[in-house]
């Protein structure tokens, strides 16, 4: 019954309020990474990475600093200083564990801290006052879900490069489109998780 | 609990992460600090730091990492030339000759009679690959600035009538766009051999009056007007022995299409010789 309540949270946070196609967070990188497929999904991996660590961070500052103390008008600030400080953690260890993977993430992994998703994802999961372990679960549907809006746009543009476009949509406006329609697209999975 | 206590609370609270975090920082710095070896960022800081690729090492980062390394000559990067494989020799207590300083020519400036209508076509890839030698000179510039675009110092400059130059004082040589060029119209020269064909068809005049006002039709005025040896014809062109030329510019004079220049591409007073 638990494990069922988990993968509801999971589906619910990677398709039916998909984090960028349904809450409309992290649209930044969503129209700004997403003009290769590779640097996409290169991007969802370390957004997935930074969002699952910081759901659990700032899950025990919730609840073992900002609740007991009565504070919680303290969020937005105590949670921006804690993503800023775990991406800080994150990219100095990978650098030295993972010399690889931390050149393949680049750029993207600094740019993170800045990513409205993160910051979204923390403040839901003291919003919905999960557990822990329902935060990490939520996190990395969360993750996924940005992953994979990512590449399917990134796999469009890289299509609409080839494409005969109408001079006035050319450039962002097109890619404005397809997102809105990508939207109305994940509005079929509402039905599937009645939440 | 008071205001006063909580606004207390909140700032001990705050800053107390703030700290706690500035330790964590540290600490994980220290414990995952990765070794550079710091003459990389000396080179890299000696480099000009445009990125261009040239050396074909991946930026100027890239083309430190590989001279400390020992994998590049210290004058790998052509653009800041010797100036540059010096300051870096003696840093790394290596040293290198560099060869001269090169710009590129774009070696056509066309006035064609039929010039082709784009649509939709918007590079000169595209261009070349789709319509290639069927209309018009198949050697020129196709004038849709594929070498613009790659050029990082922005030196290529199209003028009004869609004919491509090179303004040599922001040329780094870099040689980007001589790569970019489908019509491999465009060459790199040493700085110094300042008389320049722009055209590069090698057919015969009367196939080359048909299509471009412009272009060579291998007249031979110019190789009859040099007095120092300097200009003999091959595949209908003029080419220069710049051993010999001392630049007079007989040669230029005579030429009947002005397609024979010394010096600057860029805002040169061209009849059009229609």
């Amino acid at each position: 019954m638990v494990l069922k309540g988990l993968f509801l949270i999971l589906i619910s946070s990677a398709l039916v309020n998909n984090f960028v196609l349904s809450r409309f967070l992290g649209i930044c990188p969503f129209l700004g990474v997403s003009q290769k497929i590779e640097t996409a999904v290169s991007m969802g991996w370390a957004t997935t990475l930074v969002l699952v660590v910081s759901a659990i961070v700032t899950w025990s500052l919730e609840q073992f600093i900002l609740l007991p103390f009565g504070l919680e008008f303290l969020r937005y600030v105590a949670y921006i200083l804690v993503i800023a400080s775990m991406v800080q953690v994150i990219e100095t260890i990978l650098a030295k564990t993972s010399p690889a993977l931390h050149r393949s993430l680049g750029i993207f992994l600094p740019l993170i801290t800045t990513n409205c998703a993160v910051l979204g994802l923390a403040l839901l999961v003291a919003l919905k006052s999960y557990n822990v372990v329902e935060a990490a679960v939520f996190a990395t549907g969360a993750g996924l879900g940005f992953t994979l809006a990512l590449a399917l746009l990134a796999g469009i543009r890289e299509r609409l490069e080839w494409a005969d476009i109408p001079e006035a949509f050319q450039g962002t406006p097109i890619i404005l489109i397809t997102a809105g329609i990508l939207s109305m697209a994940f509005l079929g999975f509402a039905g599937l998780v009645a939440q | 609990m008071g205001v006063v206590q909580k606004i207390v609370l909140a700032g001990v609270v705050m800053g107390g992460l703030g700290v706690l975090f500035g330790f964590i920082l540290a600490l994980v710095e220290r414990r995952f600090r990765v070794e550079t070896d710091p003459r990389i960022d000396e080179v890299e800081a000696l480099l000009p730091g445009i990125n261009c690729g040239a050396c074909g090492l991946p930026g100027c980062r890239g083309a430190a990492e590989a001279m400390v390394a020992g994998t590049a000559e210290v004058n790998q990067c052509s653009v800041g030339g010797q100036a540059v494989a010096d300051q870096i020799g003696s840093l790394l207590g290596r040293s290198a000759q560099t060869g001269p300083v090169k710009i590129a020519v774009i070696h056509c400036c066309p006035s064609l009679k039929n010039p082709p209508q784009y649509k939709d076509i918007h590079t000169c890839l595209g261009y070349q690959s789709l319509i290639g030698s069927t209309l018009g000179c198949s050697y020129g510039c196709v004038g849709l600035g594929d070498c613009a675009q790659v050029c990082p110092s922005d030196a290529i400059r199209q003028d009004k009538n869609g004919r491509m130059s090179v303004v040599q004082e922001l040329c780094i040589g870099c040689g980007l766009c001589v790569k970019a060029c489908p019509r491999s119209a465009i060459r790199l020269h040493e700085e110094q051999h300042s008389l320049q064909l722009l055209c590069q068809n090698p057919e015969k005049g009367k196939a080359v009056l048909a299509v471009c006002n412009s272009g060579c039709i291998a007249c031979g005025l110019c190789v009859r007007a040099c007095t120092h040896q300097a200009l003999r014809l091959e595949d209908n062109l003029p080419v220069v022995d710049y051993a010999n030329c001392t630049e007079c510019g007989l040669c230029v004079e005579k030429c009947p299409k002005h397609c024979l220049i010394i010096g600057t591409q860029q805002g040169q007073e061209r009849v059009n010789a229609s």
